[in-house]
C-alpha cells in the first residue's frame, strides 16, 4: 500500500491538473482578501473576513472531479493499472491508495487557499466573528465534503474506466447532485406566510395567510436532512457560512465517505479488467 | 518445481460466451513458450487471468507452484512481469520517470540498474522526449522494460510484435531471446504470427476455441513439420484405397496429389499401386510449416467438433 501510495503521489507532483488547481486556488486564496479590502476601503464600509473563509469549497468540489477523472482513468485506460496489479498488489490497495491520492490532493488545493486568505483576512480585514472553534469545525466539514465529493468520484471511475467517458459521468452525477440541492435550499427557504394583493374599489390590501408550497412535517425534516447530506448543498452552506447542523454535515460526509470508498472497492474487486 | 506455469480446466464466461473452455497448459521453467492460436481464441484472456486483471469462471492455476486461489499467489507475481496487449506506460513521461514510476510500485530502495534497462531495451538515448512521441517499437520496447523491473524470472508478453515494422521485429525477437538466454528468464509469447514464434519458441501450445489443442516442444513440431510426403499418381482414388487400407491419414491436395504426414515404404507403396494399375508421377518429401501444421490442427479441432455436435 505504502509503494503504491508513493508511487500515485510521485505522478501526482507532476501532475499538470494538480499543478494547475493548486495555483489556481493560491491566487485565489491571495486575491479574494485583497479584493474585500478594497472594497472595504472603497465603500468605507466594515467587512468580516468570516465571509471568505469557506470560498474554497466550491472551485475545490470541481477541479478534484476533473482531477480524480483523469489522474484515476488514465490508469485504467491506458492500462497502467495492470503494472500495479501483475506485480501482485491487489485491487483493494489499488483503489486505496488512488482515493488517498486524491484525497491528498484536494486537502493540498484547499490549503492553498485557506492559508494565505486567512492570513491576509487576519492581517487586512481584522479577526474574525466567529470564535477559532467554529471555524475549526467549518474547516474540517468542508475537508470532509471534499472527501466524500471524492470518494464518490473514485466509484464513479471503477464504473466509466475511459478517461473521457469518465469525466462525462462525473460531471453529469455531479449537476444532477447540484440540481437537486439548489431546489432542496430553495423549498426550505420558501416563506411559511404568504400574502396576496387585492385591489378593491381602487383600494390594495395585502391578504396574509399559509403558504400552501411550504414543507411542513416529516416532508420539511426529510429536506432538512437532504440538505446536509447532499455534499452540494453542504458546499453551499459552507461557502455561505450559513450551516445550522455542522455535526450532522460532518456524520452525513464520513456516511457517504464509507459508503461509497466500500461500494467502489466492491466493484473494482469483481470487475474484469482489461 | 519444473512448471513455473500450469493451468488446469480454466474456463471464463463473459455473459453467454466461452471465452476459455477448460484450457490446461503447461509452461516449463527456462523456455520461451509460444502461445498460438488465431484472434478470438483465448490467449489474451488466459494472460489477463494469470496477471491478475480477471478471475477465471471455474479450473484454476499455479504459478510457481501457487495456486490462485491462495492469497500467496500475489508474492509469486512479484517475480513475473507482464505486458499485456498494449505496453502499459504513461504517455505524458519520459522513458526514465515511467521505469522509475515501477521502481516505485514494486517498492525498490533505489532507481539502481534503471540506466541498464534502458539501454538493455535500446532506449537510453531518449532523453527528455515524452513517451507520447514515441514510435510504436519504442513503446512496446519500453513496455518491456517496465515488464523486466525487479529482475523477474519469468515474463509474459502478448503480441509484442503486433504492428511493428521488420526491423522492430527483428529489435524485440533479439531481445527475448538475449533475456531467455542470457538472464535465463522463461518467457510466455502469445502471437498469431506463426512464422516469427518458430524463430524463437522452445515449447509451443496451440489454443483455439478456449481450448488447447496440443502443447509439444519445439523438436517434436520440427520433427512433426518434417515428415510430409506429397506423392502424385495417374489414379487418386487407387491411392485413397490402398492408403485406407493402410489406415494411414492423408489430406487430399488435388485431382492427383495427395499429402501424407508417416513416413511410407515406398517400394511396397509402388507394387500394391501397381496391382491397382496406377503408378506413381513423383514422390516428394517436403517440409511442412509451422503454419500448415497449424491449420491441419484447427481443421482436426474443427472437425471433432462437428462430429461431436452431430452425435
Amino acid at each position: 500500500m505504502n509503494r503504491l501510495l508513493s508511487a500515485d503521489l510521485a505522478r501526482l507532483r507532476k501532475h499538470v491538473l494538480f499543478l494547475f488547481g493548486v495555483s489556481v486556488m493560491l491566487i485565489y486564496g491571495i486575491v479574494a482578501p485583497m479584493q474585500q479590502y478594497s472594497e472595504t476601503v472603497k465603500y468605507a464600509q466594515l467587512s468580516s473576513p468570516d465571509k471568505l473563509f469557506g470560498g474554497y469549497i466550491i472551485p475545490v468540489c470541481i477541479m478534484t472531479a476533473f482531477l480524480c477523472c483523469v489522474f484515476c482513468a488514465e490508469e485504467y485506460d491506458n492500462g497502467t493499472v495492470r503494472n500495479k496489479l501483475s506485480v501482485g498488489h491487489s485491487r483493494a490497495n489499488v483503489y486505496t491508495s488512488q482515493f488517498f491520492t486524491c484525497l491528498i490532493a484536494g486537502i493540498i488545493m484547499c490549503l492553498a487557499y485557506v492559508i494565505p486568505s486567512t492570513l491576509l483576512d487576519l492581517m487586512l480585514l481584522g479577526d474574525f466573528e466567529r470564535t477559532t472553534g467554529v471555524l475549526v469545525l467549518y474547516l474540517t466539514s468542508g475537508i470532509l465534503c471534499i472527501s466524500a465529493c471524492i470518494s464518490i468520484y473514485c466509484m464513479l471511475i471503477t464504473v466509466m474506466q475511459k478517461r473521457t467517458a469518465g469525466t462525462a459521468l462525473t460531471l453529469f452525477v455531479m449537476l444532477i447532485v447540484i440540481y437537486i440541492g439548489i431546489i432542496t435550499g430553495q423549498n426550505l427557504k420558501l416563506p411559511a406566510e404568504t400574502f396576496r394583493v387585492i385591489t378593491e374599489n381602487g383600494v390594495t390590501k395585502h391578504i396574509y395567510g399559509e403558504n400552501p408550497h411550504y414543507p411542513k412535517g416529516i416532508y420539511r425534516t426529510f429536506l432538512e436532512i437532504l440538505y446536509d447530506f447532499l455534499p452540494s448543498s453542504q458546499a453551499w452552506q459552507i461557502t455561505y457560512m450559513s450551516a445550522e447542523h455542522l455535526p450532522r454535515m460532518i456524520v452525513s460526509s464520513c456516511m457517504i465517505i464509507l459508503i461509497s470508498f466500500l461500494s467502489g472497492m466492491k466493484r473494482l474487486e469483481k470487475k474484469d479488467l482489461k | 518445481m519444473d512448471d513455473i506455469l500450469k493451468t488446469n480446466a480454466i474456463c471464463k464466461y463473459y455473459k453467454q460466451f466461452k471465452a476459455l473452455d477448460g484450457l490446461t497448459m503447461h509452461v516449463p521453467k527456462g523456455s520461451i513458450y509460444g502461445f498460438v492460436g488465431r484472434n478470438g481464441a483465448g490467449k489474451t484472456t488466459l494472460i489477463r487471468i494469470i496477471c491478475g486483471l480477471q478471475h477465471p469462471t471455474s479450473g484454476e492455476f499455479e504459478l510457481y507452484g501457487i495456486r490462485n486461489t491462495n492469497k500467496a499467489i500475489s508474492e509469486s507475481r512479484r517475480k513475473m512481469g507482464a505486458v499485456v496487449e498494449t505496453p502499459s506506460i504513461y504517455p505524458d513521461m519520459t522513458a526514465v520517470d515511467n521505469l522509475k514510476q515501477q521502481y516505485r510500485i514494486l517498492g525498490l530502495p533505489g532507481f539502481d540498474g534503471l540506466q541498464e534497462l534502458l539501454k538493455l531495451v535500446g532506449l537510453e538515448h531518449t532523453g527528455k522526449k515524452k513517451v507520447r512521441n514515441f514510435s510504436l517499437g519504442m513503446r512496446q520496447r519500453l513496455g518491456i522494460a517496465v515488464a523486466l523491473c525487479g529482475n523477474p524470472d519469468f515474463l509474459v508478453l502478448d503480441e509484442p510484435i503486433n504492428g511493428l515494422d521488420p526491423q522492430g521485429i527483428i529489435e524485440i525477437r533479439n531481445l527475448i531471446l538475449k533475456l531467455n538466454r542470457e538472464r535465463k528468464i522463461t518467457v510466455l509469447i502469445s502471437s498469431h504470427i506463426l512464422e516469427e514464434l518458430s524463430k524463437l519458441a522452445t515449447h509451443y501450445g496451440f489454443i483455439d476455441n478456449g481450448r488447447m489443442l496440443c502443447e509439444m516442444r519445439a523438436e517434436e513440431l520440427e520433427a512433426s513439420c518434417q515428415s510430409c510426403m506429397r506423392i502424385t499418381v495417374t489414379d487418386l482414388q487407387a491411392l485413397t484405397k490402398v492408403l485406407d487400407h493402410k489406415n494411414i491419414t492423408y489430406r487430399i491436395i488435388d485431382s492427383r496429389t495427395a499429402e501424407i504426414d508417416t513416413k511410407l515404404n515406398i517400394t511396397q507403396l509402388v507394387q500394391e499401386l501397381s496391382e491397382e494399375t496406377c503408378e506413381i508421377i513423383s514422390v516428394k518429401e517436403q517440409e511442412r510449416s509451422l503454419e500448415s501444421f497449424y491449420i491441419s490442427l484447427i481443421e482436426n479441432a474443427d472437425h471433432k467438433g462437428r462430429q461431436g455436435e452431430t452425435i
